[in-house]
């Protein structure tokens, strides 16, 4: 972290009067200190969710997709719905972390670490709908392109196969980005533990850092070339994802304008659900001067630059289906608005284009629970958004013989909540158990760090943590 | 089929089900009887088996029933009489190969002939005997489906004495002293219900009957028969007769209330004829014209080029004025009073006289080749006219001839009923017949069978009559059985493909343990009675030729030079003068035969129970249908139960809105809600029964509607019913497409400009196969009958899903017929359409499998590979046929009203039900995606076929015609035809290159195999305007 701190507005990223010592003290404090009392609770009712989760999963499996509303011609309704709305929620994390780390947007560091948290538990969530939503699912490994002695591979030529490849690549980059990114925080910890078991385990996981000149060369270089590897992804996964859609052939899903009109709504949707999750957060743990209103304000500006791309690209689906002059096309344009499916989507209008709008008003955007209201009503929008997208196209298409309509059931409705479930336990073990804020970087940012225009050159040496446990504990400086 | 089958036995009655496993074959008094019978002085050591088996004697068992019951295939025993010959020859049986019988399935007033596919003694698909000279190898969709009713496992498996288990010895035993009884006292007190059986041995066992027993008594009772034809026989002619019609010959044809071609009677006949003379395959092809005149849409009326809508009370007023009409035209004086009735009768029908007049002159302009035909509902008097009609027509001899029908030495229910009520009826036997369900209401039959001191049942499920009666026994299936039949060209015989698989005896046996007839097996006595038939000389060639093709010409009693008394006819009107009192305060309910349960017979058979109404699309139900105006004056919506009140019976019953209906007409179905079907058929629907009288069994004016205010859901196939103004099913004007100015490819629709005007930017794909298979289906004979989605249900192992499945829109026939209704919501026009995998050459499906599961074969076969497929659906979601079908559940495994409990479900299929499949088509596992294949494992046998028979030279080339997938095999209007298209000689290839020839959806570039021929509409431009009529109403 070379480059220096400037203020995009008015509040500066991390509140002036903490030092170093102090920082790690905050972040460090929430893994170490006794459980708050509110993360039981919150913690029961995920985790019952995820058992929910788990039991629906089970049932699924063991008794056929048939326990869910999905007919003919509706063969994919909720199951994809909610991997699409996961995998637009991953978006985020990357896209803060990767994006706008080489575009030095320093206020990323107070956010980067949870927003990439995020992504890799929405990933996880995502992941677990195509593979559950098979019809065999325990025959999912055909999608692997694994040599065998029968020569058949998967289709290459097929979107769901990209899909599978996107997902797992951008699974895999984000994790790697994650755990990179936290390793001096995990030395940090490490450090810091009280117990042998904690030592060995933040030990094993911290691969041995010292926290050296040449380890933060490394560090920094290896972070760079991911940072450079996951940027692609931010376009690629979601464009992929949408070419579920965009490759067939149906009214309603084939469309030029989906790749950028799906990355614009996944971001949209990363950052309703990053503020969704830290502004609860930032209440609970009392991190209001790290992640301060500057945070807030700067992520419900992209907020309502992503809405007005979504407006956008909904306003061009129903132009281009008419201007296609294809009855099918206008006819789909105008069931997906007026048909039977018309509420669903007067609904992710709403949601996602009108209500952003109140953002204009810049006093609007540093307040906490308005923003969160809005980040609720946008991740409703973007569910619905998906739904609509998939349900209202394919439950009439060509033939009017076949059309018919999708009714969830009940297990339907347990799975969503169940993946809410697995995201909300596992953000809450990750909240508990590791730096939610990425120490290291929001130091390289601290105004501390920059004493005078001189200082650059021994900031690294005052960041680094690792070495001797007195020193991280009595802080410095 | 597959419900509820956790237990094998039906409810309340224990009984011997199909052996399941060695261990509990070895200990059932069946096999011990089995063993000493066949190995007599062994069986005490096979059977000496004591408390329990060790694992010596076991293994010996197992021996004993491998060989004794046929390579253990426990259901598989081979039938004990020697059946002789095979029709496709092979030797001796070939594993893997099945052979072929010819037999019939017994209907009432007559067989239908059928050959039978037969695996390793295993029947498992039913085709139409090619032999005969007018089915020629086509079923109706009942046909299919009979083979189900075999392997049903709720079929009554023992004989019972009173509700007790008993056998067939301790039965005769019984029997005797009761017929003793009989016999010193001349019969009386006998009586005999059956139903219209048309058997020879029957009726020959019959009369020995009377010879011993002449006061005996026989009653006929089918509760949809012929009796109204019948009787307007013996007005016209003076005495009962009925017509035979040949729809073949007919160019001009007129139905009064009669579903011609469909539901009627013959109907495969009649389609047959209407397909011949309908088909367009050449410039220079005719073809004929159907005027339709019904009370609620039927496939004929689908098919008809003028249909007038009119209540089923006001046909006799419209017979009257056309008979007017047109005899006033031919003149003479023998139609003079007929005319002047017309003149005089105060019942006038508001129709546009084009109706009349135009219709009359058409049917005059083709005299010899017109026909007029009244529908087995409507009175007499109807028929009557009719006949004078065909009389002045000259139709007779030529597109009608007449039979005489027996002089009516039957008695009918209802003196049946008075002879209980007067308590001359001591002992009852019932053949077949399930009166307490579908016995007129009034009679009250029910209660009446109290009244009876020896009540007998004879059937295959323990029904309705079956609980009402004393003594019960199993009846065989015709396919498990010998007999014969009548049909209108000759004698079928019927012979047993299967042992009894739950013992039953058959109506003959019944009849010969009656007459005492103890040393005759049922063999010997059908052989008996062939010598009525059997060519004069050489009997036994005559009799393997019989069993070989599965029948015999007999010549029936035709009415010569028949001559219609037009005296009669009027006095008949006199007698009940025609009325036109229906309106939307005086509503008129009609009876219906149902396409899928008949009368109620096919209730306990799924793939009927699950085939789509070709109407209405109901499954699962029947519905009372009402026009759209009608209903809107009655406040009624689809989907609410009504209940209708006439006679002084009330019954609720759903209804359905229809279009096309005549106002102030409501139909209901019959054949539903029986309580004793069985698993599959009880409490499905509404027992329309309830409401029909002796007085009124066809139709009845009067009916009261009152909204129950309860609401019911129907599992409906076909939720949408209007093409959206989009290019799918094709119609033509004939005479424009004659004269070659219009065809279906030259339509000015959008999106064949596009197609045009956006050529190919992909490559045709190339396919290196020897035959590039394609497949034509025109829609111009297609009357959406689903003989085709039987068929290939049946052939490719299709399962069955319930009526809940069905609501939630995963039925799995891989072939539907869309209908959809076009113009005015009132009085639309109707078209049908097949669809199954067209197998596009671009295959929208394929490009979007991630595992490789749909693949194009060199051949052009869109495969799935189901053992490659992992279920995502996208495969589904793109193609836009939708005509892909997902196993949403384990179908074949679970029981379908435990779907849902996933592994705590009873699991496994039924024995029964697995001797059905077909064991060349794979049997799916839920998860798998699957579709038409073409009937691939047909084309393989083929080319199997092809490469044994050319032995050692190189011709291995498949004649065309010789791979018939299931559909257009079982197809009476041949619609269907299957071949190879890169052979330009072919039918298939010869019939794509006429102009009216499209592509389903071929905008998109699939490049589709199948494709349709439009349909041609050959109206008559004389009423032009009233191409679908209305009855006006003032």
């Amino acid at each position: 972290m070379s480059a220096k701190t400037t203020s995009v507005s008015g509040s500066p990223p991390v509140a002036e009067e903490h030092d170093f010592a102090a920082l790690t003290e905050i972040v460090s404090g929430i893994v170490e200190s006794k459980t708050p009392a509110w993360w039981w609770p919150a913690f029961g009712v995920a985790f019952t969710m995820l058992l929910i989760c788990g039991a629906m999963i089970t049932y699924l499996i063991a008794t056929g997709v048939g326990v869910w509303g999905l007919n003919q011609p509706v063969g994919w309704a909720f199951d994809i719905t909610n991997f699409v709305f996961w995998i637009g929620i991953g978006h985020a994390g990357t896209l803060i972390s990767a994006v706008l780390f080489l575009f030095r947007q320093h206020w990323r560091t107070a956010i980067n670490r949870s927003a990439e948290a995020m992504t890799l538990i929405a990933v996880m969530c995502a992941g677990m709908f195509p593979l559950i939503h098979l019809g065999r699912a325990w025959l999912f490994w055909f999608l692997i392109p694994v040599p065998n002695a029968n020569a058949i591979w998967p289709n290459f030529r097929s979107p769901l196969f990209w899909d599978f490849a996107a997902v797992s690549t951008y699974g895999t980059v984000s994790l790697l980005f994650w755990y990179t990114g936290m390793i001096p925080d995990l030395a940090t910890l490490r450090d810091r533990a009280t117990t042998p078991i904690k030592q060995w385990l933040f030990g094993i996981f911290a691969l041995g850092w010292r926290g050296s000149a040449r380890h933060w060369r490394h560090y920094e270089m290896a972070y760079m070339i991911l940072a450079g590897l996951a940027t692609p992804l931010v376009l690629s996964v979601h464009s992929i994802v949408s070419m579920d859609f965009a490759m067939a052939n149906l009214p309603g899903w084939h469309s030029t304008i989906f790749p950028p009109y799906f990355v614009a709504g996944a971001i949209f949707s990363g950052f309703a659900m990053v503020i969704t999750l830290l502004v609860p957060a930032r209440e609970l743990f009392g991190l209001k001067s790290v992640i301060t209103d500057h945070h807030l304000n700067s992520m419900c500006k992209i907020l309502l630059t992503t809405s007005l791309i979504v407006g956008y690209a909904y306003g061009v689906e129903a132009f281009t289906s008419w201007y296609s002059g294809s009855e099918f096309e206008r006819y789909g344009a105008a069931n997906r608005a007026f048909g039977f499916y018309g509420w669903a989507y007067w609904l992710t209008v709403v949601c996602n284009v009108f209500i952003p709008q109140i953002l204009w008003k810049s006093s609007y955007r540093i307040r906490p629970w308005l923003i969160f209201t809005v980040s609720i009503f946008v991740n409703i929008g973007m569910w619905f958004e998906r739904f609509v997208i998939i349900v209202s196209s394919l439950h009439r298409d060509f033939l009017p013989s076949s059309w018919g309509v999708f009714i969830p059931t009940w297990v339907d409705m347990l799975q969503l909540l169940g993946s809410f479930g697995l995201f909300l336990t596992m953000f809450l073990l990750f909240l508990r158990f590791l730096p939610m804020i990425a120490m290291s970087e929001v130091k390289g940012i601290s105004p501390l760090a920059h004493p005078h225009p001189h200082a650059q050159a021994h900031v690294v040496d005052e960041r680094s943590t690792g070495g001797r446990r007195g020193e991280s504990k009595g802080g410095r400086s | 089929m597959h419900s509820g089958m956790g237990s094998s036995t039906p409810t309340g009655i224990a009984g011997k089900a199909y052996w399941r496993s060695l261990d509990e074959l070895a200990d059932t008094v069946e096999f011990r009887e089995f063993v000493e019978k066949t190995l007599p002085g062994h069986h005490q050591e096979l059977l000496r088996t004591g408390g329990g088996i060790d694992r010596r004697r076991f293994l010996q068992l197992m021996a004993a029933s491998l060989g004794l019951a046929g390579m253990g295939t426990a259901g598989c025993r081979r039938p004990e009489a020697h059946i002789l010959p095979y029709t496709k020859a092979p030797e001796e049986v070939i594993p893997g190969l099945p052979v072929y019988y010819a037999t019939s399935l017994p209907r009432p007033g007559g067989g239908f002939p059928v050959l039978v596919e037969s695996h390793e003694g295993r029947p498992t698909k039913i085709e139409g005997n090619p032999l005969h000279p007018i089915t020629r190898g086509t079923t109706d969709a009942w046909a299919q489906a009979s083979i189900l009713d075999l392997y049903d496992p709720d079929r009554s498996k023992t004989i019972l004495d009173k509700g007790a288990e008993s056998d067939w010895d301790r039965f005769v035993a019984r029997l005797e002293p009761i017929v003793d009884s009989h016999k010193n006292d001349r019969g009386r007190g006998l009586h005999i219900l059956s139903g219209d059986l048309r058997s020879p041995t029957i009726d020959r066992l019959r009369r020995e009957l009377l010879k011993i027993m002449p006061e005996m008594k026989w009653h006929v009772y089918e509760p949809i028969g012929k009796e109204n034809v019948a009787a307007g026989g013996a007005i016209a002619f003076g005495n009962r007769t009925t017509p035979t019609y040949r729809i073949d010959k007919a160019d001009v044809i007129l139905t009064l209330d009669c579903d011609l071609i469909g539901l009627e009677d013959d109907g495969v006949r009649h389609q047959r004829g209407f397909a011949a003379k309908r088909r367009v395959e050449k410039p220079g092809d005719s073809m004929n014209r159907l005027y339709t005149i019904e009370p609620k849409y039927t496939t004929t009326g689908g098919m008809a080029d003028h249909r007038l809508r009119m209540p089923a009370s006001h046909i006799a007023a419209y017979a009257l004025a056309l008979a007017g009409e047109i005899l006033k035209r031919t003149g003479g004086d023998a139609g003079k009073d007929l005319v002047a009735a017309a003149a005089e009768s105060k019942a006038k029908v508001e129709i546009d006289r084009a109706w009349i007049e135009a219709v009359a002159a058409d049917l005059l302009a083709h005299r010899g080749g017109s026909v007029v035909v009244a529908g087995r509902r409507q009175p007499p008097v109807v028929h009557a006219l009719a006949h004078a009609i065909n009389d002045a027509l000259g139709a007779a001899g030529s597109t009608v001839v007449y039979h005489k029908e027996d002089a009516g030495e039957s008695g009918s229910i209802q003196d049946l009923a008075h002879a209980i009520m007067n308590k001359s009826v001591k002992t009852l036997i019932v053949l077949g017949s399930n009166p307490v369900y579908d016995a007129p209401a009034d009679l009250g039959f029910g209660d009446l069978l109290r009244g009876v001191e020896h009540t007998i049942h004879w059937g295959m499920h323990v029904d309705e009559t079956a609980r009402a009666c004393a003594h019960h026994v199993n009846a065989a299936h015709s396919l498990e059985s010998w007999g014969d039949v009548r049909d209108g060209e000759g004698v079928l015989a019927i012979q047993p493909l299967i042992d009894p698989l739950f013992g039953g005896k058959s109506a003959i046996e019944l009849l010969a343990a009656v007459l005492g007839l103890k040393k005759k097996t049922p063999y010997e006595i059908v052989r008996e009675t062939f010598k009525e038939f059997a060519l004069e000389g050489d009997y036994e060639t005559s009799w393997k030729r019989f069993l070989h093709e599965g029948r015999i010409d007999k010549e029936r009693a035709e009415l010569k030079n028949p001559s219609v008394n037009i005296k009669a006819v009027v006095d008949a009107l006199k007698a009940s003068p025609p009325r036109v009192d229906v309106s939307e305060t005086n509503l008129e309910l009609t009876f219906d035969r149902d396409a899928k349960v008949d009368d109620g017979r096919y209730a306990n058979n799924g793939w009927m129970q699950e085939a789509p109404d070709p109407i209405t699309k109901i499954t699962w139900d029947n519905a009372a249908t009402i026009g759209p105006a009608t209903a809107r004056k009655l406040g009624v919506e689809t989907g609410d139960v009504i209940e209708l009140a006439v006679s002084g019976l009330e019954v609720e019953i759903v209804a359905l809105v229809l279009p096309g209906q005549a106002d102030g007409s409501i139909a209901v179905p019959l054949g539903y809600g029986r309580t004793q079907a069985g698993k599959i058929g009880s409490g499905v629907g509404f027992n329309t029964y309830k409401i029909r009288t002796s007085a009124n069994p066809d139709f009845v004016r009067g009916v009261k509607v009152r909204k129950t205010g309860e609401r019911y859901e129907l599992a409906l196939t076909q939720d949408h019913s209007r093409m959206e103004g989009r290019d799918i099913v094709r119609e033509i004007d004939f005479l424009d497409y004659r004269n070659g100015e219009s065809s279906a490819s030259a339509s000015d629709s959008a999106s064949e400009h596009r197609k045009h005007e956006h050529p190919d930017i992909q490559e045709r794909p190339e396919f290196p196969g020897e035959y590039q298979w394609g497949m034509a289906i025109d829609l111009n004979t297609c009357l959406g009958c689903n003989a085709c989605t039987i068929a290939c249900q049946s052939e490719n192992n299709v399962p069955i899903v319930g009526k809940g499945e069905v609501i939630r829109g995963r039925e799995m026939h891989w072939i539907r017929n869309d209908r959809y209704f076009s113009g005015d919501e009132d009085d639309p026009g109707m078209v049908h359409q097949p669809v199954a995998c067209v197998h596009c050459e671009n295959a929208p499906c394929e490009a979007v499998c991630p595992v490789n599961a749909a693949v194009h074969s060199d051949e052009g076969l869109n495969l799935q590979v189901y053992n490659r497929c992992v279920g995502t659906r996208y495969c589904a979601n793109n193609c836009p046929y939708k005509v892909r079908r997902f196993n949403f559940f384990n179908y074949n495994e679970r029981p379908l009203d435990e779907l849902r409990l996933g592994p705590l479900a009873a699991k496994g299929t039924p024995e029964t039900l697995k001797m059905r499949m077909n064991p060349d088509v794979t049997v799916r596992i839920r998860g798998v995606m699957e579709k038409c294949t073409y009937c691939v494992q047909r084309i393989e046998r083929g080319k199997i076929g092809v490469r044994t028979a050319a032995g050692d030279s190189s011709d291995l080339k498949i004649p065309d015609g010789t791979i018939v997938p299931a559909c257009a095999q079982a197809c009476p209007s041949e619609a269907i035809v299957f071949g190879d298209t890169s052979d330009p000689t072919s039918r298939v290839s010869r019939i794509k290159k006429q102009s009216r020839d499209y592509e389903l959806l071929g905008e998109l570039n699939t490049k589709p195999r199948t494709t349709y021929q439009a349909r041609l509409k050959n109206l008559n431009p004389a009423m032009a305007s009233t191409a679908s009529g209305e009855e006006k109403r003032s």
